[in-house]
């Protein structure tokens, strides 16, 4: 590997320039997804805890791509993932334990947005995990994920499901394990982004409805906390538009190629030298856990109802596979 | 053109998975995932060993009930569908 330029502080373990001049030993600390957080900035939604030893550091700090690389939207490499975001800035995630940002411009609650969204996903799948575009909730001790794309539905499907009587467990990213062919995931933070209109209709009422930053109506919504840090992976439901509520099976090869579409990781993956490991992963976990399409029209008037045929399908599933 | 006597390998740049008796090949240069019925995995697995049209066909006939003529003419299209897709390379018969 190159050195790229000798700038001052530049660890030449990182060659492709995460500074370590501007290193403070962060102030917050906080949990997440099984691992203790310390952070130079406050971070939106994670649980606080007191000092102690941390699994990953997240501070403010220059990243710089490599040379030729400057204007890539990210650059991978087996330890490293550098991406930028909103035009505005670079994070570098380095290592399963190190979060950098380089966003003078966004002030420390957009910049945690950021750290505890992409960045987290970056971050965990780089420790091994198999991490999924999802949100999910837990029923009856067992987790039931519900993957898609932004916007697709996923934080207001685990909020309707809170509402029949579920508990929330992760918004948008899904870190599932696959140790001992037994999937599990780890609960991520007691908040689900939603928007004024959907929140309201699932009855979470009376709040300061202020957009999470300018542009993106969704807000921080608080919900009861799970009390376990990692739960059995029971189904996955793919989110998806159709005339009617309705759920159908899915043959082995094409719940694969779900999980591989709605990995978050998906875009780093390719030329990272790491697609066998997360094929491989992908498909592991289908002879795991129950992996469904779930249909349903995008209409918040019928979100109860979808929410009662998932409760059904569980039901009549028996929460095993 | 590919034929009985032909050889045949996988190409280099793939992934292949078992999945429940079936197959994912991820395809690293085109980023393209396929999925192989068990048949189709059958032959899969066969093409490890560099072999001949005819071997595969010849192991096909031992482990499904299939007459020969479908067998050789079902085989050859799953080949020359994957060599299309640059899956496998055809390596011709040598002259007799």
């Amino acid at each position: 590997m190159r050195v790229i330029d000798g700038r001052t502080g530049l660890d030449a373990m990182h060659p492709y320039g995460l500074d370590t001049h501007e290193y403070q030993v962060g102030a917050h600390h906080y949990s997440a997804y099984g691992l203790s957080l310390r952070s130079q900035i406050r971070l939106p939604a994670l649980a606080t805890t007191g000092s102690s030893p941390a699994d990953l550091e997240v501070r403010r700090g220059v990243v710089r791509m490599p040379d030729g690389c400057e204007d890539s939207r990210s650059w991978i490499t087996p330890e490293e993932i550098y991406f930028r975001v909103e035009n505005a800035g670079r994070i570098g995630v380095s290592k399963g334990s190190q979060i950098v940002i380089d966003a003078p411009h966004f002030d420390d609650r957009v910049a945690g947005l950021f750290v505890i969204g992409p960045a987290m996903g970056a971050l965990l799948h780089q420790r091994g995990l198999l991490v999924l575009h999802a949100s999910a909730v837990v029923l009856n001790g067992r987790v039931i994920a519900f993957l898609g794309h932004s916007g697709s539905g996923k934080s207001t499907m685990a909020a309707a499901m809170v509402k029949f009587g579920a508990v929330s467990f992760c918004d948008d990213l899904v870190p599932v394990s696959l140790l001992d062919d037994a999937p599990t995931v780890s609960c991520g933070y007691p908040f689900l982004k939603l928007t004024q209109e959907s929140g309201e209709i699932l009855g979470f009422g009376n709040r300061d409805w202020t957009p999470l930053i300018p542009g993106d109506a969704r807000c921080l919504v608080k919900v009861a906390a799970s009390s376990s840090t990692a739960l059995p992976l029971d189904r996955v439901y793919v989110l998806g538009a159709g005339d009617r509520p309705e759920i159908e099976l899915l043959e082995p090869q094409r719940a694969a190629l779900q999980l591989i579409r709605y990995s978050y990781a998906r875009p780093w993956i390719r030329n990272s030298g790491m697609s066998a490991r997360h094929l491989h992963s992908c498909a592991a976990l289908v002879p795991c856990a129950s992996i469904r399409n779930l249909i349903r029209p995008f209409r918040l008037d019928l979100i109860h109802e979808v929410a009662e045929l998932v409760l059904a399908d569980c039901e009549a599933g028996g929460f095993s596979k | 053109m590919i034929d009985e006597n032909s050889t045949v390998s996988a190409a280099p740049d793939h992934v292949a998975c078992n999945l429940l008796g079936e197959t994912l090949l991820l395809q690293t240069t085109s980023g393209v995932y396929y999925g192989l019925d068990s048949v189709a995995t059958s032959v899969w697995n066969l093409i490890g060993n560099n072999p001949r049209v005819r071997d595969i066909r010849d192991s096909l006939l031992a482990e499904y009930e299939v007459d020969r003529q479908t067998c050789t003419r079902d085989l050859l299209a799953l080949l020359e569908n994957m060599s299309m897709r640059k899956l496998i390379e055809v390596h011709p018969a040598p002259p007799a």
